[in-house]
C-alpha cells in the first residue's frame, strides 16, 4: 500500500513539474493544482497510513495510540483551503494578464517571439 | 577625568552660537527694517492658533522662575526612574550667587552678542563654502548609486522577467539540493515499518489516479479534457483520504474540488480556447527529464518516510483533546484550539487572497468568446442559458444544502466537520444558484455582501481569541461547556458550546465570504464583458 | 489593562478621526483632541501612582511559550514622556486645525498624528524590549507618513525617504543590540535588564551591544554624523515639526539613553562614545544653525545642538549629569515646540520662511512677536548657565551641597 501512495505522489509531482514549466497560463495552473495534490498527500503521509481509525475519540473502539495522527491532517486541511485560494489567485492573475497583455503566455510574450 | 575641561568649554562655545542664532531669530524676524517682497501682508493669526504657543511660553516662564514649585516633583520622579536609585542632591534655584556657571553664562551672552554683530564676514565666508559638503547630496548618491543600483544589478542577474526560466531555475535548485541530500544520506531507503497489504480496490484507485494524471499531462493542450481529468485526480485524492482515516480531509478535498473545477471552467471561458504547441522540442525533453527526476525523487522520499516508524507528538493531542479542548474530533480541536493561531493566520491569508482577487478583477474587461463560436466539432453554443430542470433543482436543494452545512458546522467539534468544510458547503450551495439561475437573477435575490462577511469573520475570530485576555489567559485559550438543545438535540446530540465554536464560526464566515467573492466576481466579469445580458453590469459585489 | 488601552486608544482613534473628517474639520479636531484626552485619562491612575514613586507594570500573556508578552510599564520616566507626548500632542492638535489650509486633508494629518502618538506612547511605556522596538519602528513609519504629508512636493518625499532610511537602519541596529542585550541578561524585560547592569557591563558582548543600541539612539535623535535627516524632515507641515521633530520623536533616542542608563552607563566606552558624539553634535548643530536663512532650518539645527547637549549630559554618566539631562529634555520640549509653532504662524502669515525677506514683523504681529521672543530667549539661555557642569568638571565631589543643576534654567533672561 505504501508503494502505491509513493507512486501516486511521484507521478503527481512529476506531471505537476512538467506542467508548471509550460509556456501558457492554463497548463501552469493545472500543474500547480497537481503539485498541491502531491504536497498535500505527502504531508498527510508523514502521519503514516492507518486504515479505519479516524482521529475521533470514542468512535472507534481502538486505544488512543492506534488512531491516525491528527496533526498532519489538521495541517493538510488548512493547506487544501489555502491551496484553493492560491489556485484562484493564480487564475485571476492569468486572466488579468490576458486582459492587459492580450495573450496567455506566462511571460506576456506572443508566441513566435523570443524563445529563450 | 582628564578631559574634564572639555565639556564646559564646548558648552560655552555652543552657548555663544546659541545666543547668536537666537538673537538673529529675534532681530532678523521682528526688527531689522521692513519686510521684503512678501507674498501677503502679515497680521496676527486667529486667536486660537496662538493659544498653544501662549501655554508653552507661560510654562517656560513658570519653570524658569519658580522651578522648585513647578517642575521639581516631575523631575524628581523621572530622574529617580532613570537612575533606578537615590537622587543626587540638586538645587533648581534661579540665583546661586556668583559661581563659575554664572561666568560661563556671561561669556556666552557677551560672545553671542559680539558674534551676531560681526556676522557679515562670517556669512560671506559661509556663502563661499556652501555646497562643498552637502549631506543630502552624499546621502542620495550613496542610496542611488550604491544601494539601489547594486540591488537592481543583483536582481537583474537573477530575474530576466521570464517565468519559465525562473521556474526552471527554482526546480533545478530544489532537485540538486534535495537529490544530494537523498543520495548522500547513509541510511537505507526502505525503513523497518511493517507494510500494509494491497487490496484490489486500492490498486484500481491508484492506477486510476496515475492514469488520469498522466493523461491530463499528455492532453494538456486540449484544455477541457485536461480539466475533467484533473477533476478525476482530485476525486481519487479524496478517496485516499477516506481510505486512510481522514474523513475531515476527504470532505474538505471533495468540496474544494467542486469549487476549483467551477472556477477553472469559468476561467477557461475567458482564456484562449486552445494551447498552441510548444515551439521547441528540446525544451520539452528538458522539462520531461526534470519532471522525471522530480517525480522519482518525490516518490523515493515518500517511500522512505512511509516505511519508517514514526515518533509523533500525536499522543499529546489525542490525550488532551477532550479535557483541554472539549471536543472529540481531534483534527478540529487542533484547528480551532491547540493551533488556533495557525488557523487564524490561515483565514487571514484566505481573506487577503480574496481581496487581492477582487482588486485584480476590478475594471477587468475580458474578451470572452463570441456566441457564434463553434468548438472543433462545429457544435454551436446551447441557446438555453439556464436549463429549467437544473434551475428548479438548484432552488430546491438550497435549503437542504444550507441545513447540511449548519449541521456539519455544529458537529465539527466532535465528529468530522467544522468551519472550513461547512463554509465550503455553503459556498457551493450558493454557487449552484449562480450556475443554475445566472448571476443577475441570483444577485438580485441574495443581498449578502461578501466583504463585510469576510471582515466580520476575521473580527469574530480575533475577538474570540482576544476575549481570553479578559479572563487573564493567553490569546486563543478556549473555554467550553456542554449544551443539549431541547428539540433538535435528539438529532445532533449533545454538543459542546466552546468558545472555539465562535472561532469556528469566524472561520466559516471567512471561507464562505472568500469563496463567494472569488467566484461571483469572476461571474460578474463575465457579465460585464457581455453588456447584452440583463442589468448585471450595475451589480457589484 | 489601562496602559494597553491607553496605547491602543490613539491607534483606534486614528481610524475614527479619519472618518469624522469627512463630516467636518471641526469634528475631526474635537475627535482627535478627545482621543488624546482619553488616553491621558486612562493613564491617570498609573501616573498618580508613579508620583508616589511606584512603578506600574502590566503584563498580558501573548505567546508565553516563546517568552513574548505584551508588557507595559509606567514609572517616572514613562510618566514624563507620556505627559510630553499627550500634553504637547493636544496643543499640536489644536494648532494644526488652524495651520492647515482648507485644501489639505485634516483627517489624514490627524490620523497620522494619532498613529504617531500611539507608537510613541508604546515606546515610552514598553516593558518588553522587543515590544519597544516594534513601537520604535512604528514611530519611524508614522514619521515617514507625516513628513511626506504634502506628497506632491518632491522635497517632502525625499525628506521622508531619507528620514525613513536613516531611522529605519538605526532600528535594525537597535534590534541587533536588543537581541544581544537579551542574550546577555537572559530576558527582554526591562526590569530585569535594568537590575543587571553590572552583569551587562562585565559581559564580553557589552561593546557590540552598546554600539548597536547607540546606533539606534543616535540615528533617531539626529546625532552627528546622522544629524542630516532632521533638517530635511522640515518639509513636513509645521505642527508635525513642532511635535515630532522637536518635542517627541527625536527625543526617543535620548529616551533610550535615559532608559538604559542604569544598564549600560558607567564605562569608559559609554563616556567616550555618548559624551563625544553628544559634544560634537552640540557644537556642529550650534554653528550651522547660525547660518541657516530658513526659519525652520535654524530651529532644526538648534534642535540637533540641544539634543547633542542632552546626549553629552547622559554621556558624562554621573547621576547629577543625568538629572540635568532629564531636566533639559523637559525644557527643550517646551520652548522648542513653542518656537516651532511661532515659526509656523510666521510662515502662515508671510508665505515664506526666508529670514532675509521677513523683517520687522513687530509692527504687524506684536503679540506673536512677544511670545516668540520669550521662547527664543529660553533657547539662548539654556546652554549657558551650566552651573552643575563646571562644578562637576572642577570638583571631584559632585554631590557637594552647593552642587547645582541650574544647567537648564529655562528662562534665564539674557
Amino acid at each position: 500500500m505504501e508503494a502505491l501512495i509513493a507512486l501516486a505522489i511521484g507521478v503527481l509531482t512529476g506531471c505537476g513539474v512538467y506542467l508548471v514549466l509550460r509556456a501558457h497560463t492554463f497548463p501552469v495552473v493545472l500543474g500547480l493544482t497537481l503539485l498541491s495534490y502531491a504536497v498535500n498527500l505527502f504531508l498527510f503521509a508523514t502521519g503514516r497510513l492507518v486504515i479505519g481509525q479516524p482521529p475521533v475519540i470514542g468512535s472507534a473502539a481502538a486505544a488512543l495510540g492506534q488512531l491516525a495522527d491528527p496533526l498532519p491532517q489538521a495541517l493538510v486541511l488548512t493547506a487544501i483551503v489555502i491551496g484553493f485560494a492560491m489556485t484562484a489567485f493564480v487564475i485571476m492573475l492569468s486572466l488579468r494578464a490576458r486582459a492587459e497583455l492580450g495573450n496567455d503566455h506566462v511571460d506576456g510574450r506572443q508566441e513566435g517571439g523570443t524563445q529563450s | 577625568m582628564r578631559f574634564g575641561w572639555l565639556l564646559p568649554v564646548a558648552v560655552t562655545v555652543a552657548g555663544v552660537f546659541a545666543v547668536a542664532y537666537s538673537l538673529r531669530f529675534i532681530h532678523d524676524v521682528f526688527f531689522n527694517g521692513e519686510p521684503i517682497d512678501l507674498p501677503r501682508t502679515p497680521h496676527e493669526p486667529p486667536r486660537w492658533m496662538k493659544v498653544p504657543v501662549e501655554i508653552l511660553v507661560v510654562l517656560c516662564l513658570l519653570v524658569g522662575i519658580f522651578p522648585a514649585q513647578t517642575v521639581e516633583p516631575l523631575l524628581a520622579v523621572a530622574a529617580t526612574a532613570v537612575l533606578q536609585g537615590p537622587l543626587p542632591e540638586h538645587d533648581l534655584a534661579l540665583w546661586h550667587g556668583v559661581s563659575p556657571a554664572l561666568w560661563m553664562s556671561v561669556i556666552a551672552l557677551a560672545g553671542g552678542v559680539l558674534l551676531y554683530l560681526g556676522r557679515r564676514p562670517l556669512y560671506a565666508l559661509h556663502d563661499r563654502l556652501e555646497g562643498r559638503l552637502d549631506a543630502r547630496a552624499i546621502f542620495e548618491r550613496v542610496l542611488e548609486n550604491g544601494v539601489l543600483r547594486w540591488a537592481r544589478r543583483f536582481t537583474a542577474a537573477f530575474d530576466t522577467g521570464s517565468l519559465q526560466r525562473q521556474a526552471a531555475l527554482f526546480i533545478v535548485s530544489a532537485l540538486v539540493l534535495g537529490g544530494s541530500g537523498l543520495l548522500l544520506a547513509p541510511a537505507p531507503l526502505t525503513g523497518t515499518r511493517p507494510l500494509l497489504p494491497v487490496d484490489g480496490v486500492s490498486l484500481m484507485a491508484a492506477l486510476a489516479l496515475v492514469f488520469a494524471t498522466l493523461a491530463a499531462t499528455a492532453l494538456h493542450r486540449q484544455r477541457l479534457t485536461a480539466l475533467i481529468l484533473i477533476g478525476a485526480v482530485g476525486l481519487v485524492v479524496a478517496l485516499v483520504f477516506v481510505k486512510f482515516s481522514a474523513p475531515d480531509l476527504a470532505l474538505t478535498q471533495l468540496s474544494v474540488e467542486v469549487v476549483t473545477i467551477v472556477l477553472l471552467l469559468l476561467a477557461l471561458y475567458f482564456l484562449p480556447q486552445t494551447t498552441p504547441a510548444e515551439t521547441s522540442e528540446s525544451r520539452r525533453w528538458r522539462d520531461g527529464a526534470m519532471a522525471l527526476v522530480a517525480g522519482s525523487g518525490a516518490a523515493a522520499l515518500a517511500w522512505a518516510v512511509l516505511t519508517r516508524p514514526v515518533d509523533s507528538i500525536a499522543a499529546w493531542f489525542l490525550a488532551n483533546s477532550v479535557t483541554g479542548g472539549g471536543g472529540r474530533n481531534v483534527v478540529n480541536v487542533i484547528l480551532v484550539d491547540f493551533r488556533g493561531f495557525d488557523t487564524f493566520g490561515e483565514i487571514t491569508v484566505l481573506a487577503i487572497a480574496a481581496l487581492g482577487i477582487f482588486a485584480l478583477l476590478e475594471h477587468l474587461h475580458l474578451p470572452g468568446p463570441t456566441r457564434d463560436f463553434h468548438d472543433p466539432l462545429r457544435r454551436a453554443w446551447d441557446a438555453d442559458l439556464h436549463p429549467v430542470i437544473m434551475a428548479t433543482f438548484a432552488r430546491l436543494l438550497l435549503p437542504l444544502a444550507l441545513l447540511v452545512s449548519a449541521f456539519i458546522l455544529l458537529r465539527g467539534h466532535n465528529l468530522p466537520g467544522g468551519g472550513f468544510i461547512a463554509g465550503l458547503i455553503t459556498a457551493i450551495a450558493l454557487i449552484m444558484q449562480y450556475l443554475a439561475n445566472g448571476v443577475a437573477w441570483t444577485h438580485a435575490r441574495l443581498p449578502a455582501q461578501t466583504h463585510p462577511l469576510i471582515a466580520g469573520g476575521l473580527l469574530l475570530a480575533l475577538l474570540t481569541g482576544a476575549a481570553s485576555w479578559f479572563f487573564g489567559r493567553p490569546f486563543l485559550t478556549s473555554a467550553f461547556g456542554h449544551v443539549n438543545l431541547p428539540w433538535i438535540g435528539q438529532w445532533i446530540g449533545e454538543f459542546e458550546l466552546a468558545s472555539a465554536m465562535a472561532f469556528d464560526l469566524g472561520v466559516y464566515c471567512v471561507v464562505v465570504g472568500a469563496t463567494l467573492l472569488i467566484l461571483i466576481n469572476l461571474g460578474l466579469a463575465h457579465h460585464a464583458s457581455h453588456p447584452g445580458d440583463a442589468a448585471a453590469t450595475e451589480v457589484k459585489v | 489593562m489601562d496602559l494597553l488601552l491607553a496605547v491602543l486608544t490613539p491607534f483606534l482613534g486614528a481610524g475614527l478621526v479619519a472618518l469624522a473628517a469627512r463630516r467636518s474639520r471641526a469634528l475631526a479636531a474635537w475627535g482627535a483632541g478627545a482621543v488624546a484626552a482619553l488616553a491621558l485619562l486612562l493613564l491617570l491612575p498609573a501616573m498618580a501612582a508613579s508620583f508616589g514613586g511606584a512603578t506600574t507594570i502590566q503584563r498580558l500573556p501573548w505567546i508565553p511559550a516563546a517568552g513574548l508578552d505584551l508588557a507595559f510599564r509606567l514609572d517616572g520616566l514613562g510618566l514624563l514622556f507620556a505627559l510630553l507626548i499627550l500634553g504637547i500632542g493636544l496643543l499640536v492638535i489644536l494648532y494644526a486645525h488652524y495651520y492647515l489650509s482648507l485644501e489639505d486633508s485634516l483627517g489624514r494629518l490627524y490620523a497620522y498624528l494619532l498613529l504617531f502618538m500611539g507608537s510613541m506612547l508604546g515606546v515610552v511605556l514598553s516593558e518588553n524590549l522587543i515590544q519597544l522596538l516594534v513601537f520604535w519602528e512604528l514611530t519611524s513609519l508614522s514619521s515617514f507618513l507625516l513628513i511626506a504629508y504634502w506628497r506632491r512636493r518632491e522635497a517632502a518625499r525625499r525628506g521622508a525617504r531619507m528620514a525613513l532610511a536613516i531611522t529605519g537602519a538605526g532600528g535594525l541596529a537597535l534590534l541587533g543590540g536588543f537581541i544581544l542585550l537579551g542574550e546577555i541578561v537572559g530576558s527582554y524585560d526591562l526590569s530585569v535588564v535594568l537590575a543587571s547592569g553590572d552583569a551587562v557591563r562585565a559581559h564580553p558582548l557589552y561593546l557590540p551591544a552598546l554600539l548597536l543600541i547607540l546606533l539606534g539612539a543616535f540615528t533617531k535623535s539626529a546625532q552627528f554624523p546622522f544629524h542630516f535627516w532632521l533638517p530635511h524632515a522640515m518639509a513636513a507641515p509645521t505642527p508635525v515639526s513642532a511635535y515630532l521633530h522637536s518635542a517627541t520623536m527625536v527625543k526617543a533616542g535620548v529616551f533610550l539613553l535615559a532608559r538604559l542608563f542604569p544598564a549600560l552607563s558607567g564605562t569608559a566606552e559609554w563616556t567616550w562614545l555618548v559624551g563625544g558624539v553628544g559634544l560634537a553634535t552640540l557644537l556642529i548643530g550650534a554653528v550651522i544653525a547660525l547660518f541657516k536663512h530658513d526659519l525652520k532650518g535654524l530651529l532644526a539645527y538648534s534642535t540637533i545642538s540641544h539634543l547633542g547637549l542632552i546626549t553629552a549630559l547622559f554621556g558624562i554618566g554621573t547621576p547629577l549629569a543625568a538629572v540635568a539631562g532629564v531636566f533639559h529634555i523637559i525644557n527643550h520640549a517646551i520652548f522648542k515646540a513653542g518656537l516651532f509653532m511661532a515659526a509656523g504662524i510666521i510662515d502662515h502669515e508671510c508665505g515664506t520662511r526666508d529670514m532675509r525677506r521677513i523683517n520687522g514683523l513687530w509692527k504687524y504681529m506684536p503679540h506673536t512677536a512677544t511670545l516668540a521672543m520669550v521662547a527664543a530667549a529660553a533657547m539662548a539661555g539654556v546652554p549657558l548657565a551650566n552651573g552643575f557642569l563646571s562644578r562637576k568638571s572642577s570638583s571631584p565631589k559632585p554631590s557637594r551641597p552647593e552642587g547645582r543643576c541650574a544647567s537648564a534654567g529655562c528662562c534665564r533672561w539674557p
